[in-house]
């Protein structure tokens, strides 16, 4: 299993490779430059034709790409044109932020939807299922972004419960406040993120509970005189999990791409907000690492899914 | 007098098994009785749709009690099934009666192993302990013809061919020596050469154990081969009930002569194959009253039937439904 897995990692550099060819070219063909909008109108063009110069912007793209290629082997990722910092230090700042938020929307997520989805598997048909369903409904037919918009006004501005930037109050010191402070910013984005993650989770455990329930092994079990409770745990349960445990290595991707409007929305300085805010500003270098490191996690959650399946489905072996 | 009630298994008398179609119940079985003995292999044939797997099911109470109903007695050594609730069944199931099903590709649960899903039969009616119950689980492996038990304990279902699956099946179903198995077209989905080797470790089992089998089967030709016993089905009812010998030799029910005709011989390379008019009708469109196999010999006349068909002795354990045999020997195949 480890050569595999081993094996698996070592696949994954031609893929990132190519990803950063990809992601550097797509980048380059953006219209514009870091300087579009940014700088003074009245500054001399030839100063400005001086800098896009000296920041090699007029190189060959090739000649830029191996440019930019030795400098990660450096371990110089770039500079941030907008924050005029190193892009390394930027991103870590960001990514830990970001990582704290996805974690307690995983959280929040599985612990929401496990519970609806068993409930609403367990009543098939009747008032709970209903209820559930309509949940389901209602939060899937409303896209993510509106749902933040709606909670940032309702709880933000209206109620004025939550906070509506940052992620710590100045006023916070000591590692409990400061801890408190933390969860008390991240539990509206959360929440809101969170709704949208639950909606495939209910229905996959819904729909497991009420498949494997007709399945004939479960009728085998029921000859054998096993407890209906019992059964239920051990055969119907576990066997409709599986889809839930396959998706666990998706999740990274899903947190991922709704952090990116959430944080935006949320004025949550974590690595979706800086992306998009890379992506207006044309700041080459901090978009393209951000693009490959999420090229990155997706290649290693895809992993982390059949790492999860080999493990509780012994039908499937990665070899 | 005392022997022969200490001989009787099973006694089911009147059983009705109906579903709700559509909010209406319909039965499935109707009105069946049958009578099953220690050392017996009582077969049930007939055609899909005739109710066969019903019986066996309404047997274990393995229905689903929503949207099915059993009316009727079900009776286990003079213990009345039919209105246990599911802690009782629970107890019945797997000790004394154990079952084995037709598919052994989807009987068995993928995320198990193979040896836990026999310890778990032991777990629930014997006080072993876990060492006693792989010991157990072993020796049936090897009973069940199993070449490798040790190994095969410890696989998973999807890492076994269909026979072998069906003999762990088998392993499971026999694991506390019931009096009664239950057999629910249990070589349908294994080809030929698995099918004669499951029929013989099936009839071994029987006599080792002096259990009763009840067979649920479509293949005539199975039927030759192990049952002692025959309650030819149709459409909810036994039309026929006999020994393996009365209902080969000495048929008397047109749906038993039809179903003996349909069975292709190897003389006959080239003939039209005999087919029996029309199918099984659907439960909610069956016809309640009457014979209900009149609707698929119309060349009998209406007066050959009985208004409320009945058992009629022809011979010893030989019983026939309705009147319409004693004419059927004239206009057969007009």
């Amino acid at each position: 299993m480890w050569k595999t897995i081993l094996r698996r990692i070592l696949l994954m550099i031609p893929q990132i490779i190519i990803l950063s060819l990809l992601v550097f070219f797509v980048a380059k063909l953006m219209p514009g430059d870091p300087f579009s909008g940014k700088i003074n109108p009245n500054t001399d063009p030839k100063t400005i034709e001086a800098l896009k110069h000296q920041l090699g912007l007029y190189d060959p793209p090739l000649v830029q790409y191996g440019h930019w290629v030795q400098n990660i082997f450096r371990g110089d990722f770039g500079q941030s044109y907008t924050y005029n910092r190193p892009v390394l230090g930027l991103i870590g700042e960001r990514a830990a932020n970001t990582f704290w938020l996805g974690l307690l929307t995983a959280v929040l997520t599985y612990t929401v939807a496990i519970p609806l989805g068993l409930i609403a598997g367990k009543n098939e048909g009747k008032w709970p299922d209903r209820v559930i369903a309509f949940y389901n409904f209602v939060v899937n037919s409303v896209p993510p972004f509106a749902i933040y918009l709606i909670f940032l006004i309702l709880f933000s501005f209206i109620l004025k419960i939550f906070p509506s930037t940052g992620t710590v109050s100045a006023s916070a010191h000591g590692f409990v406040q400061i801890f408190f402070s933390r969860i008390y910013h991240m539990i509206l984005p959360a929440i809101a993120m969170m709704l949208s993650g639950t909606t495939a989770i209910v229905q996959y455990l819904r729909s497991g509970i009420i498949d494997n329930t007709k399945e004939d092994y479960v009728r085998t079990a029921r000859a054998k005189g096993v407890p209906e409770k019992v059964i239920f745990r051990k055969h119907i349960l576990r066997n409709a999990f599986l889809p839930i445990a396959s998706s666990l290595g998706g999740t990274i991707t899903g947190l991922l791409s709704g952090a990116i409007v959430a944080e935006s929305i949320f004025s949550y300085p974590g690595m979706g907000q800086l992306f998009l805010q890379s992506v207006n500003s044309r700041d080459y270098s901090v978009m393209i690492t951000l693009t490959l490191l999420f090229g990155i996690l997706t290649l290693l959650g895809n992993l982390l899914s059949d790492i999860i399946m080999s493990i509780v489905d012994p039908r499937i072996r990665i070899q | 007098m005392d022997k022969e009630k200490d001989n009787v298994l099973l006694e089911i008398e009147h059983l009705r098994t109906a579903f709700r179609i559509n909010g209406k119940f319909y039965n499935a079985v109707d009105d069946c009785s049958l009578t099953l003995r220690k050392n017996e292999i009582y077969a049930i044939v007939g055609e899909s749709g005739c109710g066969k797997s019903t019986l066996a099911t309404s047997i274990v109470g393995l229905l689903d009690p929503l949207n099915s109903k059993v009316k009727g007695s079900i009776k286990y050594r003079g213990q009345e099934l039919v209105d246990l609730n599911a802690d009782e069944y629970d107890k019945i199931r797997g000790e004394n009666i154990g079952m084995i099903f037709q598919d052994p590709l989807s009987a068995l649960n993928p995320l198990m192993r193979v040896g836990d899903q026999i310890t778990e039969a032991l777990y629930y009616h014997t006080k072993d302990s876990e060492a006693e119950r792989k010991k157990k689980a072993l020796e049936l492996l090897k009973r069940v013809g199993i070449p490798d038990p040790e190994g095969t304990f410890r696989r998973y279902p999807h890492e076994l061919s269909g026979g072998m699956r069906q003999r762990i099946i088998i392993s499971i179903a026999v694991a506390c020596s019931p009096e009664i198995i239950i057999a629910d077209e249990p070589t349908t989905a294994l080809d030929v050469t698995i099918q004669a080797q499951i029929i013989d470790l099936l009839k071994d089992i029987q006599k080792e154990k002096e259990s009763g089998i009840i067979f649920i089967t479509h293949d005539l030709g199975v039927v030759a081969e192990i049952a002692d016993r025959v309650g030819v089905m149709y459409a909810g009812q036994l039309v026929e009930i006999g020994s393996v010998f009365d209902i080969f030799e000495d048929p008397k029910h047109p749906y038993t002569r039809s179903l003996l005709n349909s069975i292709p011989q190897a003389g006959e390379l080239g003939d039209r194959l005999h087919v029996i008019q029309g199918n099984v009708p659907p439960l909610s469109e069956m016809k309640r009253s009457g014979c209900r196999f009149a609707p698929r010999i119309p060349w009998i006349p209406a007066s050959a039937h009985e208004e409320n068909p009945s058992y009629h002795q022809v011979g010893d354990g030989h019983y026939v439904l309705c009147t319409c045999y004693q004419t059927f020997h004239f206009q057969e195949e007009k």
